[in-house]
């Protein structure tokens, strides 16, 4: 007994560096985030704890509400889009072919390249000047470079939806990838012997051996893509900015008294992907409950 | 019951050729057992008849009829692999039901075949169980009622027994051939066992180097090899270069010995020649210790002297290393008597069991 707490006290002195560092530098931050949120922020002259003001602020402006769907569009559509293009690519590149190791290997380049220099490579290439409105206009195909529809700068938030499917497409293509690979072509060989034709085999045998790399790879992809602000700030709409563009505008303003908004937002966005993580994570497990894997 | 016929099949990986020209005919419900060391071919030969492979030449036919156009799914075959490979996300039932709901059943109407083979394999009641929830050999048991349930005109078995222990392998064997006797339905099953090959098969074939050493009935292959290499790779052996005398005397560094008729073909070549002598037919009789008894090289009829160099005892058989005059022999006696190393006995190498095959200067080990 004394032996097991002492063994226990090693464990947690052992975790303590790691454990305090996580706290000071995650959990630290937002909680001061979360008190400035509420009003307390002496240093600006805010004493008003505690207080749901700025969230009334926040939460009731048209501007929240437009960034809120934008947010959620820009997330969930590059989501969908990579999780389906990347598991079909790594199907695709797991059945021995020709071609299949160049292709492997050409669509995990995207992965070394940092998100920015996604970001300047979709400016060169689908900006109205860039390479591929030239070329257009080369070929005579259209009347000016500015005629080439605008994609980035947008509304409809193509541009930061092409940096999105560059390094995420690959980022879906190992991890499924990487769990094919783990399983074998055995499965999908034994569904056929069985009279299962490719598709039939695939929905039935591979697909549910393959969903748990779906799943967290798109898990972390929409955590990613609803949290993050450069892609949305360098190549989205002046209006409607995602929430990270407007919690960074708030916070901004020379108006320190509103500080305490740009925490609002910052709340709101870990609570609302906090809470979507949640509730997909909980079906998914279900769903594989009710298929007894777990 | 399905006659399959393979005529002139090659392949080759990356111009690496694995299959030469190779012919081979099953007979409609017979056990057929492929025999073979790793990568001599024969779970290409395997996957090339149900069809995850496609040969680069030739043809196989089921019942005269080609399947080559056909992919897996249309050969209506049953495989049992080397790893079962159950579906882990599916039940018992479900795993069973696979094949039948592919060809459009329900699993409500299914659900009464899937229980018939499911107590042929004896798991009756394991329905609602997961294969993680199975043991080893359930687990292949499990396999084998998935791949027969559908009523396949052909079962195709993958080292069905290599990754089980002993004792589940000759419960799982002695299922396999009831199972496949009950049903009557052909089977091609790949090892490299030979035990189990000898013990399974109707007929069998070994094979080295993408080609068919020998084919024929256990007994034939086992009594007769036609080489050093099927003599080898079917269990312990004494090989001894030999020159004929006769049909059937031939004179070795033992002394002459009485020999199994030779071959017509062997005879006219005048050829040197290797005498297969199997270990467990080599009797072991000691020897006589009186001084005025004849002198043990004189003794006739196959008999010859020799010193026990080692002995070591397995379970119900003793395996000795013999020396006759300076020719090691190897010898498996089947007895609860054990000579010691340095004992003199005298070993008796019955005639109808000393098959001559031609020295082909090659043997499996080299």
């Amino acid at each position: 007994m004394n032996r097991r707490s002492g063994n226990t006290r090693a464990i947690l002195l052992g975790l303590a560096p790691a454990v305090l560092t996580l706290l000071l530098l995650f959990v630290g931050p937002l909680l001061l985030a979360l008190v400035q949120s509420f009003g307390h922020a002496p240093m600006f002259g805010l004493q008003e704890f505690p207080t749901v003001r700025f969230y009334r602020t926040v939460l009731g402006s048209r501007r929240f509400q437009a960034a809120l769907w934008y947010t959620l569009y820009y997330a969930l559509v590059p989501t969908i889009l990579s999780t389906v293009a990347g598991t079909a690519l790594a199907v695709a590149a797991s059945v021995r072919m020709r071609g299949s190791r160049f292709l492997t290997f050409f669509i995990r380049l995207p992965l070394v390249v940092p998100y920015l220099v996604g970001a300047a490579l979709v400016v060169a290439l689908f900006s109205n000047g860039g390479l591929i409105a030239r070329l257009l206009y080369l070929l005579g195909m259209i009347e000016a470079t500015g005629d080439f529809p605008r994609i980035l700068f947008s509304a409809g938030g193509w541009g930061i939806m092409l940096v999105y499917l560059f390094k995420q497409v690959p980022f879906v293509f190992i991890v499924v990838l990487s769990v094919l690979a783990g399983m074998g072509p055995e499965y999908r060989e034994a569904a056929r012997t069985l009279g299962a034709g490719p598709w039939r085999a695939f929905r039935h045998v591979v697909l549910p051996r393959i969903m748990p790399g779906i799943v967290t790879s798109s898990l972390l992809v929409f955590a990613f893509n609803f949290q993050s602000y450069e892609i949305p700030y360098l190549l989205g709409a002046s209006y409607p900015g995602t929430l990270p563009v407007e919690a960074l505008r708030r916070y901004q303003l020379p108006n320190l008294q509103r500080r305490p908004e740009a925490m609002a937002y910052v709340m709101v966005i870990t609570a609302f992907s906090g809470v979507v993580l949640f509730l997909y994570l909980r079906a998914y497990r279900r769903w594989e409950r009710s298929r007894g894997s777990l | 019951m399905t006659r399959v016929h393979i005529e002139g099949v090659s392949k080759s990986y990356d111009a690496h050729p694995v299959l030469h020209a190779l012919d081979l005919m099953v007979d409609a419900g017979y056990f057929f057992t492929l025999l073979g060391p790793s990568g001599c071919g024969k779970t290409t030969l395997l996957r090339l008849i149900a069809g995850l492979l496609d040969p680069d030449a030739g043809d196989i036919r089921f019942d005269g009829e080609s399947v080559l156009s056909r992919p897996p799914e249309g050969r209506n075959i049953g495989m049992v692999f080397q790893q079962h490979v159950l579906f882990p996300h599916m039940t018992v039932e479900e795993n069973v039901a696979f094949g039948l709901r592919m060809r459009g059943t329900g699993i409500r109407e299914a659900r009464p075949k899937v229980n018939e083979v499911l107590e042929m394999v004896q798991l009756a009641g394991y329905n609602r169980r997961f294969p993680r929830q199975l043991s080893g050999g359930q687990q292949q048991r499990v396999a084998l009622a998935r791949a027969v349930v559908v009523d396949p005109v052909l079962l195709l078995l993958d080292e069905p027994l290599s990754n089980l222990d002993a004792r589940l392998r000759d419960d799982m064997r002695a299922l396999l051939r009831s199972v496949q006797r009950s049903l009557g339905i052909t089977t091609i099953c790949v090892t490299h066992d030979q035990t189990e090959a000898i013990e399974l098969s109707d007929r069998m074939a070994v094979m080295f180097d993408g080609k068919i050493a020998q084919e024929g009935s256990p007994a034939e292959l086992f009594e007769q090899p036609v080489s050093a290499m099927v003599a080898e790779f079917l269990g312990s052996t004494n090989l001894l270069p030999a020159r004929l005398l006769d049909r059937s005397h031939a004179e070795t560094s033992l002394g002459p010995v009485h020999v199994r008729s030779c071959p017509d073909q062997l005879y006219a070549a005048q050829e040197d020649v290797l005498l297969n002598i199997r270990c467990e037919h080599i009797a072991i009789l000691p020897a006589v210790e009186d001084a005025e008894a004849p002198s043990l090289a004189r003794l006739a009829g196959n008999h010859v002297a020799a010193e026990v160099v080692s002995s070591v005892y397995r379970g119900g058989l003793v395996f000795y290393r013999m020396n006759v005059d300076g020719t090691p022999l190897s010898v498996i006696d089947r007895s609860d008597r054990q000579f010691v190393p340095g004992a003199r006995v005298v070993l008796r190498i019955p005639p109808e069991h000393v098959s001559v095959i031609r020295d082909d200067a090659r043997t499996f080990s080299s």
